[in-house]
């Protein structure tokens, strides 16, 4: 009894010692989930508390669960929209880009460690995926908007290459785990069995799972419950049937969030939560179960690993496997230096610890010091490149603050969302009804030094105010292009990116000409459209902030329809 | 270029009531063509009405900032003038514009013309700039306002 108490106890502590620890993080700009690995191992045996916990199948089961949580909910944010711009690069850097990672890496390991060339395919394998939420929780803490391409490419490759990394380990500690069978043509058929499998079990659940949430009469409360309970289940039916369970788990998840169901929202929400939660447990716990003296042996050839993974392997999988697809090198260079490894390997280093393979715990090992430098490096420098490379695009307007009346019955779902007034507001000074919204909504008063002041009062808004607004979800954004401020303030502001004046993307260069001069020798046909420029220049879908150089002038993308013409071009002169 | 040398007291208005931006063109064709010789008001309002049909000049805040090239204009001239009553200009967050800085220059020196436009962008992105103009109760005071050197007071 007393050991249990104890054992709440601490893991308690542990778990409000790492959310504190969330602060002081978003302060000094380090990654969430090097500061929970740190907190792990400080915990740990050679650290304060001195905490014993060297148990790999423990380890496994809750990596493993904790796993299938973050998929099935980066599956749910996973939207179909992204995939206009990003689904078929993402695809082949999550397939081919793996591949290659995984050689590069793995021949590396294998001349570092003095493995046999499989042993080196196998650390290649583990090392393999990359991390999305350690790269969002970055963007997000530091408030930082990157261009479409990039930032939906990395999230759906990060989505996508954890299951592709996870079948080529599974494979691969099979080889190693019978030695006995000859290497042939089976390796690739176990290989195909699992993502066969996956996806179809993946598909079919989430599909089960959207049908039954219109048939069932629950709580809306037990939905998300329902869709771990689902989730959880689905990855061991599928493992059961020899398929991939983390693949058919994201899949099941995307089907889920992209479904119009009324529980998704509650499910989002709840998810959000627990997708934390897992990241949390996880890291605390791989940071308990490795000692750091035991590195010491393997640190420098695991160094030099890592900086083969960085600085070559990783690049080289991006350029090769993006090569079709014409991506600025911009956008290269930050694809690349953005390979952050996560939970994932360490978590997959695991498996052959447990198959019993010889080296067992010296893949642990590489990996953790891999993922550790990973975090710190580039996880670090994130923000800093994508601004450097010209990555960074203001801030979408939105609201402060959202609460969707989800449990209310309405055709549309409605929201009440509340802006911050500042000087930039273009409702700033003026009455409620002398704003032209390109949408309905109503206004429901505001709270002015902490009081709340009615709408019938009619007040003039000034900065300062929180706005609060009722409106249909679907139409908040379109909202918040008039009521959010714009910012003129902040680092990075759309006056100064995109320039003052605005042009409709289908005038030619000869309307230009009668106002800007352009340039003389730019070989371009008068009857050009500006929207041609950009197709021209960019191969494939522009994106916003793109932008094209015209004599002094810089175009920049502003607004692009959901078919990928651009509806309005900023105009601003070059910086002399 | 500094504001005072292409900005004159009898090119401001304080307060003008029209209902429709096109009215708003005119009037300031014909604030403009005097100071421009050679040139006609058709010009200068056709020119006008082109540049809106690139996309409208209203910058945000209630702010527009109309503006055109033209073949025979000998020197730059600009035209300010704020409004009674917002008007509907198409800007770009769909607000009412009550606040107009009309530029029109010369086919050379297109350098100049885009420096001048930021400038006068950046002088009107300034809320307090916006606020005593918007105040102001006569065209000299306007002219006063939006031509005074960059100071401490007001419209800095």
């Amino acid at each position: 009894m007393e050991a249990v108490n104890l054992l709440i106890l601490i893991a308690g502590a542990l778990l409000v010692v790492s959310i504190l620890a969330v602060q002081f993080s978003v302060r000094v700009g380090a990654p969430l989930l090097l500061v929970f690995l740190s907190v792990g191992m400080l915990a740990g045996e050679e650290g304060v508390l001195g905490l014993q916990f060297d148990n790999p199948d423990a380890a496994l089961l809750i990596g493993s669960v904790a796993l299938v949580i973050i998929l099935f909910d980066g599956g749910l944010r996973t939207h179909p929209e992204r995939f206009r711009v990003a689904l078929r690069p993402a695809a082949t850097l999550a397939s081919v880009g793996v591949l290659i990672t995984c050689l590069v890496t793995g021949l590396a390991a294998a001349w570092l460690f003095g493995f046999s060339w499989i042993e080196g395919l196998l650390l290649g394998a583990i090392l393999g995926s990359t991390d999305a939420a350690a790269v969002f929780s970055i963007f997000q803490s530091q408030k930082l908007r990157i261009k479409e391409r990039v930032g939906s490419t990395l999230e759906i490759e990060s989505g996508s290459n954890d299951p592709m990394a996870v079948m080529l380990t599974v494979t691969i500690v099979a080889v190693l785990a019978q030695p006995e069978v000859p290497l042939d043509g089976w390796v690739i058929l176990v290989f195909l069995q699992q993502a066969v499998v996956g996806a179809l079990v993946g598909y079919l659940s989430g599909k089960v799972f959207v049908y039954g949430c219109k048939k069932l009469d629950l709580h809306v409360s037990f939905f998300p419950l329902l869709a771990v309970a689902g989730a959880i289940t689905v990855f061991g039916l599928t493992a059961q049937l020899g398929g991939s369970g983390f693949l058919a788990v994201y899949l099941m998840g995307y089907i889920v969030g992209n479904a119009r169901l009324p529980q998704v929202i509650h499910i989002l929400r709840v998810h959000d939560g627990l997708a934390w939660l897992s990241q949390i447990v996880m890291f605390l716990m791989l940071g308990l179960l490795m000692t750091p003296s035991s590195i010491i042996d393997i640190l420098v050839p695991a160094l030099i690993l890592a900086v083969v993974l960085i600085f070559v392997a990783r690049p080289l999988a991006v350029f090769i496997s993006l090569a079709p697809f014409r991506f600025p090198w911009r956008d290269q260079v930050f694809i690349s230096w953005v390979g952050l490894r996560g939970a994932v390997p360490i978590v997959l280093a695991l498996f052959p610890w447990i198959a019993g393979l010889e080296n067992q715990q010296l893949y642990f090992e590489i990996a953790f010091v891999v993922v550790l430098v990973s975090l710190v490096v580039q996880g670090w420098s994130i923000s800093w490149i994508a601004r450097k490379l010209g990555l960074e695009i203001p801030a979408e307007p939105e609201p402060e603050y959202r609460m969707p009346l989800d449990s209310i019955h309405s055709k549309d779902v409605l929201e009440i969302v509340v802006y911050e007034i500042t000087d930039d507001s273009a409702a700033a000074e003026h009455h409620w009804g002398e704003i032209n919204l390109p949408r309905d909504a109503d206004f429901i008063g505001l709270i002015r030094d902490g009081v709340w002041i009615r709408s019938s009062i009619d007040p003039t808004l000034q900065a300062g105010d929180s706005l609060m607004v009722m409106a249909a979800s679907d139409d908040v954004s379109k909202i918040s292009e008039v009521l959010a401020s714009t910012g003129t303030s902040k680092r990075i502001n759309r006056k100064s990116f995109f320039g003052d004046f605005v042009l409709n993307a289908d005038v030619t260069l000869a309307d230009l000409a009668g106002f800007y001069v352009l340039p003389e020798d730019g070989g371009e046909d008068l009857d050009t459209k500006i929207n041609d420029i950009f197709v021209r220049r960019f191969h494939r879908r522009v994106v916003v902030g793109d932008h094209v150089l015209l004599g002094n002038l810089v175009f920049t993308a502003r607004e692009i329809a959901d078919d990928g013409t651009i509806l309005k071009v900023g105009v601003k002169a070059a910086a002399s | 270029m500094e504001l005072k040398d292409i900005l004159s007291p009898d090119n401001t208005r304080v307060a003008v009531e029209e209902s429709s931006k096109k009215k708003i063109l005119e009037l300031i064709s014909q604030l403009v063509a005097p100071k421009l010789a050679g040139v006609s008001k058709a010009d200068i309002f056709d020119s006008l009405l082109q540049r809106e049909r690139l996309g409208s000049t209203g910058i945000g805040l209630g702010i527009a900032i109309p503006h055109g090239r033209l073949e025979n204009a000998g020197q730059p001239v600009a035209a300010l003038i704020t409004l009674a009553q917002p008007i509907d200009f198409d800007a770009i967050d769909n607000q009412p514009v009550d606040i107009i800085f009309a530029l029109l220059v010369p086919k050379d020196n297109p350098e100049l013309h885009l420096q001048t436009l930021s400038a006068v962008a950046a002088k009107l992105n300034q809320k307090d700039c916006c606020r005593s103009l918007r105040h102001s109760t006569s065209s000299s005071e306007l002219y006063e306002l939006m031509t005074k050197e960059d100071t401490a007071d007001s419209c800095n």
